[in-house]
């Protein structure tokens, strides 16, 4: 059988230099300058995913993203994993979306390109971490949805087997497809994409397009189709007086073992 | 004016017959929210089939209303059909909140319900307060947990949010405490088949100790150096009754071939008595997980590890010497654990 697979990817600030994200004292915004952006890591094991699934069963791959304009650098990163074509919504009107807004508005990007066998995402992003925009996603678009992937497995073409790890176990089930999975990081090994493979990306589809090229519903896009507003933003700070503990290893561990003798 | 709201539902979730501790954390502050407006009520939401005894559980907490919503193919959990029924209900009631534990279940079932009732969702909040303007302000971690930014709900109804275990305090409850009971049956007709299916469950082996419950967690780091020192962490940990969490890195690296255990934003929170971490480099993403601990002692090689910051003692050596003396003295009489 031959499977469409559609995989959503977010362009995220590089999740290596979250430690130096600050606040604008004045502005109170975020300040994330000469921070670059990379695939949120999740997503690269979504990509992972839906390459190794083309090498079994033979289909295609569309990446998708709703992003600023500078995100064609990360879709064509995607191309370059491997993906066939690449879409990116890009306008303001879509901007300023939380996870509610944003997944109706992939919701939409996706119908309008095309019908897809199975819609592949990273269960959360490194920024935001809330893991909405799958389920999401799914509900927007009437599909079963499916979080916290451990397995996939092609089992029809009309069914997929997916493993999904729970606190106290994995769960297997038969989805239905057409469907919405998210993935944990723990599903599987990305691969090293070749420098040439980069040359190739370039020649592939990537098409943006904008809010009025989709027929978007005002009352559910950006920010007024978004129910959660954002306010304060602070920098926690953590910190405690250190005492140290020195000597040699064998009075340190004593040290250490004293003190754990209180709470045993 | 005050806060204006009239109602906050707490979805329970069941572990063992006994509602899961993130109820009760909900429940706390659910009651210091509702203290401050005027006859606003506090209530469970429970789901499945059933429910009587867990219901009466449910009920010593202190709500003042237990939902019981029950019917056939809510036996386990099924998100569509939860979806649905969760809908009914909050159609039929009109709560101005509904909260509930991020847990596996709560993390999927949350962004499911609020898209479906097209409502505002504050995810792995880390507070939650009567902000300015009187409204409740939800606090989420974002960036790794290195910025906390306020979310407000101000027009959709019911305002949702997600906690996970271990973040909020819980008070103990009054075992006397009683509370209405509501049933409810939910339409879940016969015709509407499900286009998921359960098929089998395979339980993981549970650790000895459960790391949200131990008195003293150990962390492993990516300091620990090598697999066998892993290995030798839990050991240690085996022999002091202590759990055993790790870091990103470990998973990364392959020790550990799960996240179940991982200490941080995207794992798990604790607070145990001590905290002791071994080549931890103290990530902020990591320190949102335990920085609530009671006592907290790090071994590090780097003298400038960030881990130092907060912790109440700090150890600058090499995690792997450190360990051996520990196992070492442990060997030796003078030691002798209670778990020997």
């Amino acid at each position: 059988m031959s499977l469409k697979i559609a995989v959503c990817i977010k362009p995220v600030p590089d999740p290596e230099c979250y430690d130096r994200i600050t606040i604008d004292p004045i502005k109170k915004t975020l300040v994330r300058k000469d921070i670059p952006s990379v695939i949120s890591s999740a997503d690269k094991h979504a990509l992972e995913l839906a390459v190794q699934m083309r090498e079994r069963h033979d289909g295609s791959i569309s990446v998708f993203s709703m992003a600023p304009p500078e995100a064609r650098a990360q879709l064509l990163e995607a191309l370059a994993f491997g993906a066939d074509d690449a879409y990116l919504l890009s306008d303001r009107r879509v901007g300023g979306a939380d996870t509610l807004a944003t997944s109706y508005a992939l919701s939409a990007l996706i119908q309008h390109v095309g019908h897809y066998d199975m819609i592949l995402l990273g269960n959360e992003s490194d920024d935001g971490a809330t893991a909405h925009v799958p389920s999401q996603l799914g509900e927007w678009m009437s599909l079963p949805h499916m979080t916290d992937a451990v397995g996939v497995r092609v089992e029809s073409d009309s069914a997929v087997l997916v493993d999904k790890e729970f606190e106290t176990g994995i769960a297997r089930y038969r989805v239905q497809l057409p469907c919405v999975i998210a993935v944990r990081k723990t599903i599987n090994d990305v691969r090293y994409i070749p420098v040439k493979n980069f040359f190739a990306a370039k020649r592939k589809p990537l098409t943006v397009l904008g809010a009025d090229d989709l027929a978007l519903d005002n009352a559910y896009i950006g920010l007024n189709g978004s129910p959660t507003k954002p306010g304060e933003l602070i920098t926690p700070q953590y910190s405690r007086n250190t005492v140290p503990i020195e000597g040699t290893d064998e009075e340190i561990a004593q040290a250490i073992i004293d003190k754990i003798k209180i709470y045993m | 004016m005050g806060l204006r709201i009239k109602s906050i539902w707490i979805l329970a979730e069941q572990c063992d017959g006994r509602v899961t501790r993130v109820f009760n954390e909900l429940y706390t502050k659910a009651r210091e929210i509702a203290s401050q407006a005027d006859g606003c009520r506090v209530c469970g939401v429970l789901l499945g089939r059933d429910l009587d005894a867990f219901a009466a559980t449910v009920a010593k907490s202190g709500v003042d209303t237990v939902y019981c919503v029950e019917h056939p193919k809510l036996e386990a959990y099924q998100c569509d059909y939860y979806v649905k029924a969760i809908k009914d209900l909050v159609e039929k009631f009109s709560p101005d909140a509904l909260w509930m534990g991020a847990s596996v279940m709560g993390a999927e079932l949350a962004p499911s319900v609020a898209a479906a009732l097209r409502t505002g969702l504050a995810a792995h909040c880390v507070d939650i307060s009567v902000g300015k303007d009187e409204q409740i302000a939800y606090m989420v971690p974002a960036f790794g947990g290195n910025v906390i930014g306020e979310i407000l709900i101000p027009e959709t109804r019911p305002q949702m949010a997600t906690v996970r275990a271990g973040i909020l305090d819980a008070k103990p409850c009054a075992e006397d405490a009683k509370a209405e009971i509501v049933r409810y049956t939910p339409s879940l007709p016969d015709e509407y088949v499900s286009p998921v299916e359960l098929l089998s469950f395979q339980p993981t082996e549970s650790p000895a100790q459960k790391l949200e419950d131990a008195d003293i967690v150990l962390c492993a780091g990516r300091g620990l150096g090598s697999e066998a020192y892993w290995e030798k962490l839990n050991l240690l940990g085996r022999k002091i009754n202590a759990a055993v969490g790790y870091t990103r890195c470990v998973v990364d690296s392959k020790w550990a071939d799960t996240e179940c255990n991982m200490i941080g934003t995207s794992g798990k929170s604790v607070k145990p008595k001590l905290y002791l971490g071994f080549g931890v480099s103290g990530a902020t993403h990591h320190v949102c997980g335990m920085s609530k601990s009671g006592t907290i002692i790090s071994v590090n090689k780097d003298s400038n590890a960030k881990i130092f910051g907060i912790s109440d003692y700090k150890v600058v050596a090499k995690s792997e010497r450190i360990i051996d003396a520990m196992l070492a003295s442990y060997a030796e009489d003078k030691n002798r654990t209670r778990c020997d």
